[in-house]
């Protein structure tokens, strides 16, 4: 019979009691008790009844009021509700923080963004450069893509055959800190411009040294909480083309963002 | 002969250190161990363990964690840790000064009548 137990949880319970600091007595109660059960098997494994296990476990244990009161001056109260407190404020902060940068949009730039496209050197004279800041605006999967900026970038070298491209940021916003970047968005989004050529993705391609093939291609770039950032360009550029649209195609999910090639002066 | 309760109390802590450098223990575990190599010299009262381990481990001198024992009973178990080793290393190097110059007073001394 279990008997002893109650003598055991009393010992602790009266123990305990003295720390002010409530949330630390069920840890402390359940540390004596398990004490006091090793004691309690040790001797009935030495031959001592039941009975005299428990008397003797209990006098070993001194007294339950001394014990407690020692207990007492290492659990400070204040120090305990101090802790519960801080974690408390931090976790409450940290929902607070969450709502708020939900339901306004504001971003934390966790990461930052560099500046973009570090090695086009805008001021080259055997170029003209255009900048440009399309409006479009597409929805998939939860994600909200956008241009915020597109280079027009014309070379003009006498020895060498003109080419034209653009250079331009693609930028996924999702409301959703743990989203993540879109997926397949590098591989599966090609070109159509104007004129109708046809800009497949780089990916799709065979030669990637012969600079005559027109293609879709680039790099993830960088994220903050919310945005998630792509450094692409569509690549020989028909000259006679004023728009080029974007065409994302993966798994039966489309969407398409237009950038108008005329916005930055060019063939206004 | 049995130990001035104030004698253990000043010792208790030094005594604690040196179990739990030679690895981790649980509370009973160090009582016993205590037992069986001071030939049940040291009885400290074993509620008195708990305060001494748990001011220790509010210090970073040791650490808590829980695991199964050996009777197959999850218990609580403390780790020396790196602060806990140079504790005990002072402790130490303090109890064989005190004892040193305890035994060179005592020893000196012949009792009036002897």
């Amino acid at each position: 019979m279990e008997w002893h137990i109650l003598s055991f949880d009393n010992w602790c319970f009266h123990a305990a009691a003295h720390i002010r600091f409530k949330p630390d007595r069920p840890a402390v109660e359940q540390e004596l008790r398990e004490h006091m059960e090793d004691h309690f098997n040790a001797l009935l494994a030495e031959g001592k009844t039941a009975q005299e296990a428990e008397r003797l476990t209990l006098a070993a244990m001194g007294d339950a009021d001394e014990t407690g009161a020692a207990l007492a001056r290492v659990h400070k109260p204040y120090l305990g509700w101090l802790y519960v407190a801080a974690k408390w404020v931090v976790a409450l902060s940290a929902i607070l923080l969450f709502m708020v940068s939900c339901s306004s949009g504001f971003d934390f730039p966790a990461f930052g963004f560099s500046e973009p496209f570090p090695m086009l050197d805008l001021e080259s004279s055997s170029s003209e450069t255009f900048l440009l800041f399309p409006q479009c605006k597409a929805q998939r999967d939860g994600y909200t893509f956008s241009v915020p900026l597109a280079i027009h970038r014309i070379r003009k070298d006498d020895d060498r055959a003109p080419y034209e491209a653009v250079f331009f940021v693609l930028e996924a916003v999702h409301p959703l800190p743990w989203a993540g970047f879109p997926e397949g968005v590098r591989c599966s989004l090609s070109a159509v411009d104007s004129v109708g050529n046809l800009y497949p993705n780089r990916s799709l391609k065979y030669s990637l040294a012969d600079e005559a093939y027109r293609e879709v291609g680039g790099n993830p770039r960088g994220r903050t909480l919310l945005r998630y950032r792509y450094e692409l360009w569509i690549s020989n550029l028909d000259p006679a083309a004023e728009w080029v649209e974007l065409r994302y195609e993966r798994l039966g999910c489309s969407f398409t963002l237009c950038i108008d090639l005329t916005e930055g002066g060019k063939r206004a | 002969m049995p130990i001035d309760k104030a004698l253990m109390a000043g010792s208790t802590t030094l005594l604690v250190l040196s179990l739990l450098a030679e690895g981790e223990k649980y509370g009973y575990q160090m009582i016993a161990e205590l037992a069986r190599r001071s030939d049940n010299t040291f009885q400290l009262k074993e509620g008195t363990l708990y305060p001494i381990l748990h001011a220790l481990e509010k210090e970073g001198r040791v650490k808590s964690f829980r695991r199964e024992a050996e009777n197959g009973r999850e218990r609580k178990y403390y780790r020396i840790t790196p602060a806990g080793l140079a504790l005990l290393q002072d402790k130490a190097e303090e109890w064989r000064l005190f004892s040193e110059k305890v035994n060179a007073v005592v020893q000196g001394c012949t009792p009036v009548g002897a």
